[in-house]
């Protein structure tokens, strides 16, 4: 389950820093993989609690606006996403997901206020990424946002099983 | 008494599906490095990726193919530092030919094959590395007249592809 970091080519080049080279890249680590990761945990979420039915009709129901493209499909049949698309969502995933359960039940409330407000924190460090520019205050702003994410991600630690796992739950 | 058992099956799962999955992926991690480059190099502009992939191709692949399949981590990095400071020397060359100096016609065939067609110039920086002796009598770049042999050491951009060459 927890493979280590392995060795790579640059850790044997003189003068070589590995671990310092990484670059952020708002494409790859943002819109292609935390997105689609947390768009999969919220439809597993929604299906949970009954609700992807009216997450998609929300999501149909978008209106257009400049700036933004209108999602022509329900989330669950684009198979494809593209960065571009990724940002799109970006934008209106929030408020998607917090009209989705318009009147949650008791017993459903608590989750979905935890949903929401890690998909708030990941959704506000994103937009303060692309600041053209940095203050303290707004660094400050983002590392808190981070820590309320991590905070809060428990929340769809069910939802992120992998196959191994699903299949070493079965066995037993 | 079935429901019972059930439920408890149902707790047992979740249970052991909480305890086996992890958020332990490396985009995760990622995102604890934005406030620190942030912090160094200031606001992370929005690039695209498409440069770094395609010199995955020239710099990584092609290094590779040069490569003598040992060791080839260092030889693919050295490889585009041979790329680069055969460019440069092109370039050099094709000023000196520009400001008129005297280039022996070998050099010249193989300077016009790589400025007029894209071919990679592989053939020529085999041809053109045979010349190294050249470089550093300064016989390429006599030109016609007298007294060219100090101007040509002294002309900076002669300096320069003396320094490229000893790289390669």
């Amino acid at each position: 389950m927890n493979r280590g970091i392995g060795q790579n080519k640059f850790h044997r080049l003189d003068r070589v820093s590995a671990s310092d080279m990484y670059k952020p890249d708002i494409l790859h680590t943002i819109y292609l993989a935390l997105f689609k990761h947390i768009m999969d945990w919220i439809e597993a979420f929604l299906k949970k609690h009954g609700r992807l039915q009216a997450f998609d009709e929300v999501w149909k129901a978008l209106p257009p606006y400049p700036g933004f493209l209108v999602p022509k499909k329900p989330y669950h049949e684009v198979t494809r996403w593209q960065g571009k698309e990724m940002r799109n969502l970006g934008l209106c995933i929030l408020g998607v997901l917090a009209l989705a359960p318009r009147h949650p039940g008791g017993a459903q409330a608590i989750p979905f206020k935890r949903a929401l407000r890690c998909v708030t924190a990941l959704v506000d460090f994103n937009m303060m990424a692309q600041y053209r520019s940095h203050t303290p205050d707004t660094i400050a702003y983002m590392e808190d946002y981070l820590d309320q994410f991590h905070s809060m991600k428990d929340i769809f630690l069910e939802f992120g099983v992998t196959k191994r796992t699903q299949a070493k739950v079965n066995k037993q | 008494m079935r429901d019972d058992a059930r439920e408890k099956e149902d707790e047992l799962r979740m249970a052991m599906i909480h305890g086996e999955s992890y958020f332990n992926f490396i985009k995760m991690h990622l995102l604890s490095h934005f406030c620190d480059h942030i912090r160094q190099f200031g606001n992370i502009s929005m690039y695209s990726t498409e440069l770094g992939e395609l010199a995955h191709k020239t710099e990584i692949k092609e290094g590779w193919r040069q490569s003598a399949k040992n060791d080839a981590a260092r030889q693919i990095v050295h490889s585009y530092g041979h790329q680069h400071a055969i460019r440069m020397r092109l370039l050099n060359l094709q000023s000196l030919k520009n400001r008129g100096a005297y280039l022996s016609p070998d050099v010249l065939k193989h300077l016009d094959r790589t400025t007029s067609t894209v071919s990679p110039p592989v053939i020529c920086r085999r041809i053109l590395k045979r010349r190294r002796s050249d470089v550093s009598n300064c016989n390429m770049y006599t030109c016609s007249g007298n007294g060219t042999q100090e101007q040509a050491v002294q002309d900076p951009l002669c300096l320069v592809d003396l320094y490229l060459v000893y790289l390669i």
